[in-house]
């Protein structure tokens, strides 16, 4: 170790073991032994202190753990199997034996907003990882070789983006089919642009700054750097993003199921729940309200989820809210 | 400008094609026009074969596709497969109901988008900001087909119920009521409320957040605190120098969205039974009525490139400080 007395605190020379991901905080004890007094914090502490100040996005993650826990669990909390029927019971407002009523097959309509959730979660984060692969390969590649191969790229995601999804959503659909893994595939064809743009964006300035020059300079080829040394600083956006895409993903899911060219029954999910609910609406609105609420509550949350981490991970993209 | 045009014109009809390629194939692959005809008992199998001839359905897909693009590419839209009227007059039909609710919808839900976003902009942190800001969260949370049936379950059905009325105040299908002649006012926004309402919905939410945003981070620029020092009052602040500019890119924001608001109609119109382009093209699909659904996927892709296209060029013209190579 150097010579403590003559060295600054903000100069000292850090030994090649010390730096790390934690480079920069002093090691335990250090600043006690100057007589000082600070809480030594890592980067991502201080990402999860910001992040449980945001009360809504605090809120959000419980309620949203509590929605994935119990559809996760739905064959062992859910009172019925989910094509259980009670033919005699048919289209009963909520009761004791049927907390949310019974649809007009007479099966309980709680047992399938359960198994329905465990669809469109599965489908929301199904989308939003694979757009998240898709957009970031897209993205980093634009941005970090620019010239003729981001301008071929970036027309590309422009003119999908200018695609009205749903038309693309519903033909594709209907050509491949409908199993959870086509609507997954189907979905991220169409989510993984405003992902590209924004990794573009964040090559494009990334690649110009010193650290990125120094990797060169020490001969790091291409894909070290962009593996090594850029990637791991859009992880921020790249999350809040690909969070955002959940509650996205959810939604055009429902949309389609309800229209009918998403997962097919009897396998529920929310959307088709509550497509089934238009023949006997006026009579039997439960079969509306509560699969709506499901949903509603599970978009809401992500958006909370996202906005926070937005506040933990990406100060400097906050919202003017 | 001109080059920015057509540069991106011709990136369009490539994706154009194949996107016209992939709707013929689904509207052929699963569906055939003659459907309906076999389950009739009258109509004899030799009947259903000479009217595939006829049609020119046994020949090759690929035949029949190049065929249309052909005819397409010269004008002429010819009949529909299962409707046997001119495409043509099928889709402007169509396309002039799809205007009036898209239309309606917009102007609502910019007046009313701009109004709450400004409101809370300038009262930011009221009780007025956090309430809406709680209701645009909500209203982009929920999608159109959930804000559509609860609104044919509470404004319709429900609202009936309550002040038993013999008819319906707001309607929750269709465009006129069976059997009116000529252009009743009073019929016609009856009928038009509530899918305008259920368009609107997530549009103001849009809207007002984007609008609220815009004009907070002009209200805090330099020049407007140069405005505000030269005693100019609150007012004129306001509207001269803080809403044009905030403005900007929420017209912008609302021609982009003209994809989404496709989207949107297709489910308000099959939600409402409105007689316009959703409800032709979800038909047209099901019917494997290729010649209905290409023309109109053409129309659509057209007004959303056109859309996008004077996006791009407003936000140079209303922004000087944007050009386009």
């Amino acid at each position: 170790m150097p010579d403590r007395r003559n060295d600054p605190l903000e100069n000292r020379i850090l030994l090649p073991a010390e730096i790390s991901d934690t480079a920069g905080v002093p090691p335990e004890g250090y600043l006690e032994a100057e007589g000082l007094s600070a809480e030594v914090l890592t980067n991502r502490q201080l990402a999860w202190r910001r992040f449980r100040r945001h009360k809504a996005a605090m809120a959000s993650l419980v309620i949203f753990g509590i929605i994935v826990i119990l559809t996760l669990l739905a064959p062992v909390v859910a009172p019925f199997g989910f094509e259980e029927q009670f033919i005699t019971r048919a289209l009963e407002p909520p009761s004791r034996d049927f907390w949310f009523g019974t649809d007009r097959l007479g099966r309980d309509v709680l047992t399938r907003v359960l198994y329905g959730g465990r669809v469109s979660i599965l489908v929301g984060i199904g989308v939003a990882l694979a757009s998240a692969l898709i957009g970031t390969v897209i993205g980093a590649i634009a941005g970090f070789f620019g010239g003729r191969i981001d301008t071929i790229l970036m027309r590309f995601t422009d003119a999908m983006l200018a695609l009205p999804a749903l038309v693309f959503l519903i033909v594709v659909g209907r050509i491949l089919g409908s199993s959870v893994f086509i609507i997954v595939l189907v979905l991220t064809l169409v989510f993984w642009m405003p992902l590209a743009r924004i990794v573009r964006g964040q090559f494009l300035s990334l690649k110009e700054k010193e650290f990125v020059e120094a990797a060169r300079a020490l001969g790091a080829k291409s894909g070290r750097i962009i593996f090594r040394h850029i990637l791991p600083n859009t992880v921020g956006p790249i999350t809040v993003t690909v969070t955002l895409l959940v509650a996205g993903a959810i939604l055009s899911e429902a949309t389609l199921s309800f229209l009918g060219f998403g997962i097919q029954l009897p396998t529920p999910s929310w959307g088709n729940m509550i497509a089934d609910s238009r023949g006997q609406l006026t009579t039997s609105p439960w079969m509306l309200w509560f699969p709506g609420l499901a949903l509603i509550i599970t978009v809401i949350c992500v958006n909370f989820l996202g906005d926070g981490l937005r506040d933990a991970l990406d100060p400097t993209q906050r919202k003017s809210s | 400008m001109v080059r920015y045009t057509v540069r991106r014109i011709f990136i369009t009809i490539p994706i154009l094609l194949v996107m016209s390629v992939l709707t013929f194939m689904g509207a052929r692959a699963v569906a055939s026009p003659e459907a309906a005809l076999r389950f009739n008992p009258r109509v004899r199998p030799e009947d259903i074969a000479r009217y595939r001839e006829q049609l020119g359905l046994d020949d090759s897909e690929f035949v029949q596709y190049t065929r249309w693009l052909g005819k397409f590419i010269t004008g002429d839209l010819g009949n529909s497969l299962v409707a046997r009227r001119p495409v043509g007059e099928m889709l402007a039909e169509a396309l002039r109901n799809t205007m009036v609710l898209a239309i309606v919808a917009l102007t609502v839900s910019l007046l009313i988008g701009v109004l709450i976003g400004i409101i809370a902009a300038v009262r930011q942190n009221s009780w007025f900001d956090y309430t809406t800001t709680g209701l645009s969260l909500l209203g982009i949370a929920t999608p159109v087909f959930l804000v559509g049936l609860m609104l044919q379950l509470v404004l319709g059905v429900y609202l009936q119920r309550w002040l038993n009325t013999s008819e319906p105040i707001f309607y929750t299908a269709g465009m006129t009521s069976p059997g009116t002649q000529g252009f009743d006012l009073m019929d016609r926004l009856r009928h038009i409320a509530l899918p305008a309402t259920a368009l609107a919905v997530q549009l103001i939410a849009v809207y007002s957040r984007y609008m609220r945003a815009s004009l907070l981070e002009v209200l805090n620029s330099d020049y407007i605190r140069t405005a505000r020092s030269k005693g100019i009052s609150e007012r004129r602040v306001l509207t001269k120098h803080g809403v044009r500019t905030a403005l900007i890119p929420l017209t912008t924001q609302a021609a982009i969205d003209i994809g989404l608001l496709v989207g949107g109609l297709i489910i308000t119109e099959v939600i409402f039974a409105w007689p316009g382009m959703g409800t032709l093209f979800l038909q047209a699909l099901f019917d494997g009525d290729y010649v209905v659904i290409l023309p109109w996927l053409m129309i659509t892709a057209a007004a959303v490139f056109i859309a996008n296209l004077i996006a791009d060029l407003l936000y140079a013209v209303l922004d000087p400080r944007i050009r386009y190579a």
